[in-house]
């Protein structure tokens, strides 16, 4: 086998020459690509890095200090202006771990729109409306953790070639004297299109939970800057440690959901459809590597860690809230008590 | 080691629940209720016998005193109260109720409430059809159910003359004569189970036996109450059930975006969209035709009230 040294268009990971395709495969994201294609792609690309950008690289490793959880193992970063003190997701004492590295500087940045009072009354009106969550959560010393966090996210502009073929049925009936009839009309269907999915996100930590960074989706991007030091005063920022690679199997599947979604509503009439080519194939990717502004909170109850986000530029929240079971059993068995007295007493059993 | 604790836990909380509600309930069925009304008979059964309204033996006092002294003995040996009652032709006008209103107030008067005891009214009246009723009094509800009452009539229409017939004394003779047996050998005190419920009277009573003493209560009977007790704690366990799986359900992590969001139809471009109609085929089945209905139904019947006291229940038959 003949090793060629090109980089996915899609996760960067290396390319190896598979001689049986004849083309160049990527083994992380699965990606295939022909040698045309990939020179076609990579001509596109700049080999040298422009001296400003060497330049703000420096500045954020100096200016950046890194600390890490003991406990949990989180990495926090924080500007030299402020010191973290404690982790935001398990709420014990984190320690100075020394310098960002320049490769760590996200490209772009969208600031806290939310202020923490905002986030409080979000929370709390949440909350509010869950009776059985154990007392502990609804404390203002909970309230307190609630940490505002740039989380980072690899946001990916995917280049999708969707080619969708189905037998679509039409059915007609009618009755005539004694027979049934059934008019059958099959099309041929075809949907064959360029797509381009914009902006989907993934989360790039591994501490916080997938699911819970997609439900407070969507960030407006219309109002991302380019990074600056300025938009970590006053809050935290994790640091990756899931690269892109590791990340684009998730934006993917959400990208072909996507791209499915859009074709099926584009056909319409049919009783039944048979498929018999459904293929969304990712020809390249855009990345960027962009911190994304998330007030954050968990709470340990019973060995299981709960977490809570708040989109900090929308305010659309999501979490799992924990429960108190004892209460709600007590609760809804004083219920069932109260019906069962009342069969009772009515049935006449005390009379 | 700590899940398996867990559901030790939860087993034997399970366990010790149902204990609790068991004993509970035995509480309710069996220790609780109104006070017994029943009472209990005298050895003496003078007062049982044969009432010739009708004046049918104006003229045979020997044979009255004969079947007097027949269904004295029947009374003795079942140690209940009977009665055999010969309407006069003015009672021929009354309706059914009419002959079940008077035969409960007739063994009440005679005998008293919540005695055990019956009085068979044998229709000579000249209604027609004859309405005969036997009114059973406590025990006599379980003993005598309607069953056994419905065998005894068939019996004694053999003996008995229809109702547009004319009646003699040896139709009146022989059916007691038969009557009476027929009463002793139905009589099994050990047989009455379950309960009987009296709605007509003016305070309805349930009429049941617990641990072979009649009871005539206002309250329901154990086991009635012991099946509320259970269905009341099924229905009440149910429902905590569903509260509780619904509450819990609220407390799961729901929300997911959509991804449709990151495609927008401008960024779509479509090399080929089409639909191309490629045949069309008929196809046609004969419909099966079915025939069928049903007829309808129609109930009938219904009956009014009547009141009284005690604890009457009736079988009736007509000749």
């Amino acid at each position: 086998m003949e090793s060629v040294e090109y980089k996915c268009p899609n996760c960067n990971a290396d390319l190896k020459f598979s001689p049986s395709t004849q083309k160049l495969d990527c083994e992380f994201c699965l990606s295939s690509f022909t040698v045309d294609e990939i020179k076609k792609l990579c001509s596109k690309t700049e080999n040298s890095i422009p001296p400003e950008a060497v330049q703000l690289q420096e500045d954020f490793a100096n200016h950046t200090h890194l600390y890490r959880c003991k406990s949990c193992g989180a990495e926090i970063m924080a500007d030299d202006q402020q010191t973290a003190t404690f982790c935001y997701y398990c709420h014990n004492p984190v320690i100075l771990a020394g310098k960002m590295g320049g490769e760590f500087k996200p490209d772009k940045v969208i600031g806290f729109k939310l202020t923490r009072d905002n986030a409080i009354a979000c929370f709390k009106k949440w909350v509010g409306r869950r009776w059985f969550v154990p007392k502990d959560f609804k404390s203002q010393q909970q309230i307190e953790k609630l940490t505002g966090l740039y989380v980072p996210f690899w946001i990916a502009d995917c280049h999708i070639e969707a080619d969708y073929r189905a037998i679509g049925k039409k059915l007609r009936h009618w009755v005539s004297g004694n027979y049934s009839y059934t008019e059958t009309k099959e099309y041929r269907v075809i949907r064959d299109a360029s797509m381009l999915t914009r902006g989907v996100p993934a989360d790039g930590e591994t501490k916080i939970d997938d699911l819970l960074m997609e439900a407070i989706e969507p960030f407006d991007y219309r109002e991302m800057k380019d990074f600056s030091m300025s938009y970590l005063s006053g809050f935290y920022a994790d640091k990756y440690d899931v690269d892109k690679s590791q990340v684009f199997p998730r934006i993917r599947e959400r990208s072909k959901q996507a791209c499915l979604t859009f074709i099926r509503s584009t056909i319409s009439g049919y009783s039944s459809l048979m498929p018999s080519s459904d293929q969304y194939k990712v020809t390249n990717t855009d990345w960027n590597y962009t911190m994304l502004p998330v007030w954050f909170m968990s709470y340990k109850y019973k060995d299981k860690i709960y977490e809570f986000a708040i989109n900090g530029q929308t305010g659309k929240l999501a979490g799992t809230p924990p429960l108190s079971k004892g209460r709600l059993a007590a609760v809804c068995g004083c219920i069932g008590g109260a019906l069962a007295a009342a069969i009772i007493v009515l049935g006449g059993v005390l009379f | 080691m700590k899940k398996s604790n867990k559901g030790l836990k939860i087993f034997l909380g399970i366990i010790i629940g149902i204990v609790l509600l068991g004993g509970l309930d035995y509480v309710l069925a069996f220790h609780t209720g109104t006070r017994n009304r029943h009472v209990e008979n005298s050895k003496d059964h003078s007062s049982s016998g044969i009432i010739d309204e009708n004046g049918l033996f104006a003229d045979e006092p020997e044979a009255l005193a004969k079947l007097e002294e027949r269904i004295e003995e029947c009374a003795d040996k079942t140690n209940m109260n009977i009665q055999v009652f010969l309407p006069s032709s003015d009672r021929r006008y009354y309706s059914d109720d009419d002959v079940r209103n008077f035969t409960a107030n007739q063994y009440n008067d005679t005998f008293g409430e919540n005695t055990d005891g019956l009085l068979y009214y044998i229709d000579i009246s000249g209604k027609s059809p004859a309405c005969d009723d036997i009114a059973k009094s406590a025990a006599a509800n379980l003993i005598y159910t309607e069953d056994i009452c419905q065998r005894i009539y068939t019996a004694l229409d053999e003996y008995l003359p229809p109702s547009y017939g004319p009646v003699y004394t040896e139709h009146i003779i022989n059916a007691v004569e038969h009557f009476c047996p027929m009463i002793e050998s139905y009589y099994d005190p050990d047989r009455a189970s379950g309960s009987y419920y009296d709605a007509t009277a003016d305070t309805p009573v349930y009429v049941y036996t617990k641990n072979g003493e009649t009871y005539v209560t206002t309250s329901k009977p154990p086991f009635k109450k012991l099946r509320i007790c259970i269905v009341a704690e099924l229905a009440g366990g149910l429902l905590t059930l569903i509260l509780y799986l619904i509450s819990k359900s609220r407390y799961k992590f729901k929300s997911k975006t959509n991804p449709s969001i990151y495609l927008s139809p401008d960024n779509v471009r479509f090399r080929e969209k089409s639909d191309v109609l490629i045949r069309t085929y008929v196809t046609k089945h004969r419909i099966q035709s079915s025939s069928g209905g049903g007829g309808g139904g129609y109930r009938g019947g219904g009956g009014g009230g009547h009141s009284h006291g005690g604890s009457i229940g009736h079988s009736s038959h007509h000749r």
